[in-house]
């Protein structure tokens, strides 16, 4: 695993199809001094292609997307950036999904109606900072 | 053919709920961040309380998603369903332990409806030792006591005053156990954590 300096930001790539979703998210995540979104997708596809060209330390992984299940995306995610971590946000909790999540590799799950503070909070403890 | 037509009619609920969740989340987290944009204003405990409507709009959605699943579900035994809760908990709470104790006793037999309605109750205490507590470990229990089920959810956190304003998330949780025509006990202290007590009769023997 890659030495991450604690003062440079975390890097998190957001994907999530639901654009409004996605910018409420960013602006969130954009106001914590230690936390940068460095990429925003909107399918797997999209994801993909950023996956190829930009670091990341976290990726903000949603489930349902239009081209296919998120869960398919998270073993390239931590192939194209080792040491990158996955955290899964689900709206639904449906335990089948979220099963097929964990098996894929997810590092970690959280309800995506949780309190800021609580994603922010799990973001950084996975980041081991 | 009952199966079938069950299992296309949780197909189709869980689609429609699928679909309000995700709006719901969306209008959840932009809310958070105007109550951010607002803080120090009157404008923040405003929106606070809106938030909170919407959260537990998504708890009722959530429990109705549930329900239709747990048709099927209701026929395993209840130590069964609750180790599948704590192990969904635990995903969730990171950097906090959820020790589960089933003591010697317990009822294996399913417990229905009321299995249901007892998961809930533990379900809202553990989100709430792993949002509000500060707990590192929590520990659920759960034994029958004479003609008594009880479970009981506690944790090492930071525990509360009785000068804190019950939540609507306590409030519900009474409301649910009396329900089930039982009682609800919290026993907390500032510093000294939280023990939250569930007990109902014992299906059957009301």
């Amino acid at each position: 695993m890659p030495e991450q300096d604690p003062r440079k930001p975390i890097r998190i790539m957001l994907v999530e199809d639901q654009a409004r979703f996605r910018r409420a998210m960013a602006s969130l995540l954009g106001r914590e001094p230690d936390l940068e979104v460095v990429a925003e997708a909107g399918s797997l596809d999209e994801a993909r292609r950023h996956a190829a060209s930009v670091e990341y330390d976290v990726v903000v992984l949603d489930l349902g997307l239009p081209d296919g299940n998120g869960a398919n995306l998270i073993g390239e995610l931590h192939e194209a950036n080792p040491g990158a971590v996955v955290l899964i946000l689900s709206a639904s909790l449906d335990p089948t999904s979220l099963a097929r999540a964990r098996e894929a590799g997810a590092d970690g799950i959280l309800d995506k109606l949780a309190p800021p503070v609580e994603i922010i909070g799990t973001i950084r403890h996975l980041s081991g900072r | 053919m009952h199966q079938i037509r069950e299992a296309e009619r949780t197909r189709i609920a869980r689609d429609l709920h699928d679909g309000v969740l995700q709006d719901l989340a969306y209008a959840v987290q932009t809310m958070e961040f105007t109550k951010l944009q607002s803080q120090g204003t009157a404008l923040e405990e405003e929106i606070q309380v809106e938030i909170e409507a919407i959260r537990s709009a998504v708890r009722a959605l959530r429990a109705a998603v549930y329900d239709l699943r747990l048709a099927d579900e209701q026929h395993q035994s209840f130590p069964r369903l609750l180790e599948s809760l704590v192990e969904r908990n635990r995903e969730m709470a990171r950097g906090q332990q959820i020790e589960l104790d089933v003591k010697e006793g317990f009822p294996s037999a399913p417990l229905g409806e009321i299995g249901t309605e007892f998961l809930r109750i533990l379900q809202e205490a553990l989100t709430n030792a792993r949002r509000h507590s500060g707990a590192r470990n929590v520990l659920v229990s759960l034994m029958a006591e004479g003609n008594d089920l009880v479970a009981e959810v506690s944790d090492d956190g930071r525990g509360f005053g009785s000068d804190t304003t019950p939540g609507v998330g306590l409030r519900s949780m009474r409301e649910r156990a009396a329900s089930l025509g039982g009682e609800l006990e919290i026993r907390s202290e500032p510093g000294e954590g939280t023990t939250v007590r569930l007990r109902i009769p014992m299906p059957g023997r009301r």
